[in-house]
């Protein structure tokens, strides 16, 4: 038998977006390395030899790591022989001792499971955007004034595209003192992107989050405003969700005023999952009131099944 | 106009059939092999017969379609006339002069003659002994199969769209740019074609041919009879259909090309379609789930551990929850649920049949565990159970399949790696039993960690589904856990229903769905999933080129999902798209669970 282990690890944001910023933050070191070859320790562990090319943060001073690794492990970060990767590296020095690892081949890490942190950088490290994004992070850590990380992540926001704008989106919603530090026309910025988004829908829903987590005036409205345009089911979910928590009740009516606009029924659709989504009474009136047809809407049945409560979930099934 | 259908009478030239023969020509797909006989004769069997004319009935002039079960041929300046073929109630085909054409590789047209006397929907027609007209690939004259009604033509054959096995798509059956070629057992898979029509199809003469032989219970069938008769029809609609090759038919090993047709009720037939597989001995080395000593793979559900505990603390935005490193009294899994406000420390007593209200919500959450695992794993070969069955891995992580009848995992706290939700051992073709709740393997921890989810789910943002199914529950997000508010255990069972009994149930129910679906991925490695490479070598995983986001041991594709759902063996999982009820296994890792295609040599 060859036995591998699997592991699966945690991606909280939509697919396809990454977990980069999470690596970094809760690696005990990040580099910037060219894995040079690798020598098994034993069956189930094999030793990396990682030429340090930039320490990032945690390896200043240290030419080359050691990165354990299982060859039978099946995780999606692992080290690439050959390849320059930006590593974030959790401290492995106590399962190196357990393993009897000499103490000069160090210092020993193992990856961090985080989705995407461990991505290729190109040959130029000064112009690489994975390597700024990381060094705008391990500065913000060392001490950088909140306003300048808060400014570079707000202009990646608000300008970006690719996994690394979502990153940087994320960021700033995850990160309350760099929030404070952003200005107005930031935030005038950021909201416009998020309403105006239409292709990037994993950064429009990073971009909806994060003006939520501001608690921005009137978001609700700006982001129903998206709802038709866009129809992908997560965002419309996003949108309910961000209704409660901003409007409560009272969200079911914003976005009937956005229904009654429309006309196309995916259009319809979109908005009707919403209201589904923002899990409210009120929602729930509605939605059963709309169904009360002896003509099914597949629209008001998927809105249903977003809904919590059972008489929902019963309407919906009875339409089945 | 075309036979007794008026709206048809625009559509056709003066020789009706001439443009069928045009289009039936530029869709020939070539031979697909073998011998044309069928039950047991050697000559070119007729599949379907349509009659293309002027009037409702026949007269000279008009044609006669024939669609053949094979590729056939033409005996040069042969005439196809009624000394050819077998007519029912004394039908004639007139006095033919010319000499029949072929129109594509498996279809005649046969201008009628003078005299030509034959009802259509009513006369059948099949080649009779006499037959020198026309000859399989092979050569063989003479006659052949079952006699079929004589249609009236529509002028507009049916199309079939697509052929695969066992519903796997496009991408994964060897016809998307990752190549490969399925392989399956000798029987036990589904065969699905999908076409269409402008009127209804002819399901009970849709062809179903191979190029090997096939053993079935009234003999062996030659390379290029009608397999479908001996398939068991599991649905068969205007649209699509899906055969069981049955255990007491099967397929020759080897390189194997089915070959599909479809034919409507006016007796046109489509295209053939052809779809190329594997067909290998399913020996028990290769097979998942091989019965010779266990009816099925069990998986035990080990919710016991305790190592650790854990503590929260207010952070921006949310909250974060901490390790303790000691074990304190109470399994991972329920100190977890501690946090997430499932569980009170002060539980409602005599909620249900003498459970308290945390004993309530841990028998509803795992009810719902075993459902949503019995629903991904739907059809498949393997059960889960709250109960250790007999046998004990002792000091060995794995042993052999038939050691014992049971694997299992720990659903549990904490991951040794930051940011990993489950660990498992991955087990090629499920060859040994595992266990997954050890503590060091090689200095890493087994199972499922739902720490991982909570720790980083209480964090910002706020609007997460994660926090908005656990605000209202977990007392550090300044919710009240269940159990804490009066009524709750109303709530609990079912008699009192309002917006927090809603809250309440969905909670658990969701949180339920996702460990499913963690659960369900992590065993699915130590079952063989998702082995590296393109069929039959293995199951696509790593392949990042073809399914980007894939990595070593995964696979990031479901098809066309519904917004937001994704694979279970995806290489990372959000939230989210796991508590989608879209998300699954994609159709080739579960065709593999249901043991109707392997990898493997």
């Amino acid at each position: 038998m060859r036995t591998l282990l699997s592991s699966l690890v945690v991606l909280l944001a939509a697919l396809p977006a990454q977990e980069l910023r999470l690596g970094i933050g809760h690696a005990d070191a990040v580099l910037v390395g060219r894995d040079l070859g690798k020598t098994a320790h034993d069956e189930q562990v094999d030793l990396h030899r990682i030429q340090v090319l930039r320490s990032v943060r945690g390896a200043d001073g240290q030419s080359t790591v050691t990165v354990l690794d299982w060859p039978n492990l099946a995780m999606h970060n692992r080290p690439v022989l050959r390849q320059s990767r930006l590593y974030c590296l959790q401290d492995a020095s106590a399962a190196a001792a357990r393993l009897g690892l000499p103490a000069g081949n160090g210092p020993y890490f193992k990856l961090v499971g985080w989705a995407g942190s461990c991505p290729l950088v190109g040959a130029d490290l000064d112009r690489d955007p994975v390597v700024a994004f990381a060094a705008l992070l391990a500065a913000a850590d060392a001490g950088a004034r909140p306003s300048d990380t808060a400014a570079a992540l707000a202009r990646m926001a608000s300008t970006g595209k690719g996994p690394l704008a979502v990153e940087a989106t994320r960021c700033l919603a995850e990160r309350g003192d760099l929030r404070a530090a952003l200005q107005p026309v930031q935030w005038s910025q950021l909201v416009a992107r998020a309403s105006g988004e239409v292709d990037q829908i994993d950064h429009k829903i990073a971009l909806a989050e994060l003006a939520a987590e501001q608690r921005v005036v009137g978001l609700l409205d700006t982001l129903a405003v998206s709802l038709g345009p866009v129809r992908d089911a997560e965002y419309a979910r996003v949108v309910g969700r961000i209704g409660k928590l901003l409007e409560g009740e009272n969200a079911t009516l914003v976005l009937q005023q956005r229904l009654q606009q429309l006309r196309d029924p995916g259009d319809r659709a979109a908005v009707l999952l919403a209201i589904g989504a923002s899990n409210t009474d009120s929602a729930l009136q509605l939605l059963l009131r709309l169904d009360a047809t002896d003509t099914a809407d597949a629209a008001v049945v998927a809105a249903l099944r977003e809904h919590r409560a059972p008489s929902a979930r019963e309407a919906a099934a009875r339409r089945k | 106009m075309i036979g007794t259908y008026s709206r048809s009478h625009q559509r056709f030239p003066r020789f009706p059939w001439l443009a069928l023969a045009v289009g039936l020509a530029a869709c020939s797909g070539g031979g697909g092999g073998g011998g044309g006989g069928g039950g047991g004769t050697a000559g070119p069997r007729v599949v379907a017969a349509a009659f293309v004319g002027s009037g409702p009935s026949p007269v000279a002039g008009d044609a006669l379609l024939l669609f053949f079960a094979a590729d056939v041929q033409l005996v040069a300046s042969k005439l196809l006339d009624d000394a050819d073929v077998v007519l029912s109630g004394g039908a004639t085909l007139g006095a033919v002069t010319g000499t029949p054409v072929l129109l594509s590789a498996r279809s005649v047209a046969v201008t009628l003659g003078t005299g030509v006397n034959f009802a259509p929907d009513s006369t059948t027609v099949v080649l009779g002994p006499g037959n020198d007209a026309v000859r399989t690939a092979g050569g063989q004259v003479g006659g052949g199969g079952t006699a079929v009604t004589i249609g009236t033509s529509d002028g507009v054959a049916p199309t079939l769209s697509r052929v695969t096995l066992s519903g796997i798509d496009d991408e994964l059956n060897g016809l998307g740019p990752a190549g490969g070629t399925l392989q399956v057992p000798p029987n036990g898979f589904h065969i699905d074609l999908t076409y269409s029509d402008n009127g209804a199809i002819a399901t009970g003469q849709t062809v179903i041919t191979a190029n090997v032989a096939v053993a079935t219970p009234s003999g062996s069938q030659a390379a290029g009879t009608n397999l479908r008769p001996l398939l068991t029809t599991v649905s068969a609609s205007n649209s699509a259909a899906r055969y069981l090759v049955p255990a007491n038919v099967s397929f020759g090993t080897g390189d194997c090309t089915l070959t599909c047709t479809v034919v409507d009720a006016s007796g046109l037939a489509s295209t053939q379609r052809q779809f190329a597989c594997r067909v290998r001995a399913f020996s028990s080395a290769l097979r998942p789930f091989e019965t010779a000593v266990n009816p099925s793979q069990v998986w035990f559900l080990d919710f016991a551990r305790d190592v650790e505990s854990f503590s929260t603390r207010a952070i921006t935005g949310g909250v974060a929850v901490d390790v303790v490193a000691t074990a304190n009294g109470r399994s991972d899994f329920e100190d977890v649920l501690h946090v997430l406000g499932l569980l009170h420390s002060a539980p409602i007593p005599n909620v249900q049949g003498g459970l308290d209200s945390n004993q309530v919500v841990l028998v509803r959450f795992k009810s719902e565990l075993l459902a949503q695992l019995a629903l991904l794993y739907a059809d498949a070969n393997v059960q889960f159970t709250l109960t250790r069955p007999a046998g004990t891995f002792g000091s060995s992580a794995s042993v052999g399949y038939n050691t014992f009848g049971y694997s299992q995992i720990s659903i549990a706290g904490s991951a040794s790696t930051v940011g990993v939700l489950g660990v498992a051992i991955f087990d090629l073709h499920n060859n040994t039993q595992n266990d997954n709740t050890r503590l060091k393997f090689s200095g890493i921890r087994l199972g499922v960690f739902l720490h991982t989810m909570a720790d980083f789910g209480m964090g910002p943002p706020s609007v997460s589904l994660f926090r908005s199914t656990f605000s209202p529950l977990a007392p550090s997000l300044g919710g009240t856990a269940v159990g804490a508010m009066s009524q709750d255990d109303a709530r609990l069972v079912g008699s009192l229903t309002d917006g927090r009994a809603n809250e309440i149930l969905g909670a658990i129910d969701e949180f339920a769905r996702f460990t499913a679906v963690v659960v369900a991925h992590e065993c699915g490695h130590s079952m063989g999933l998702v082995q590296n490479g393109a069929m039959p070598t293995g199951l696509y995983g790593n392949d990042s080129t073809n399914f980007p986001g894939s990595s070593d041991g995964h696979i990031r594709f479901l098809g066309t999902p519904p917004g937001g759902a994704t694979n279970v063996m995806s290489p990372s999982l959000s939230y989210n798209a796991a508590v989608n009820p879209a998300s699954a296994f994609n159709t080739l890792n579960l065709a593999y669970l249901r043991e109707q295609v392997f990898y493997g040599n």
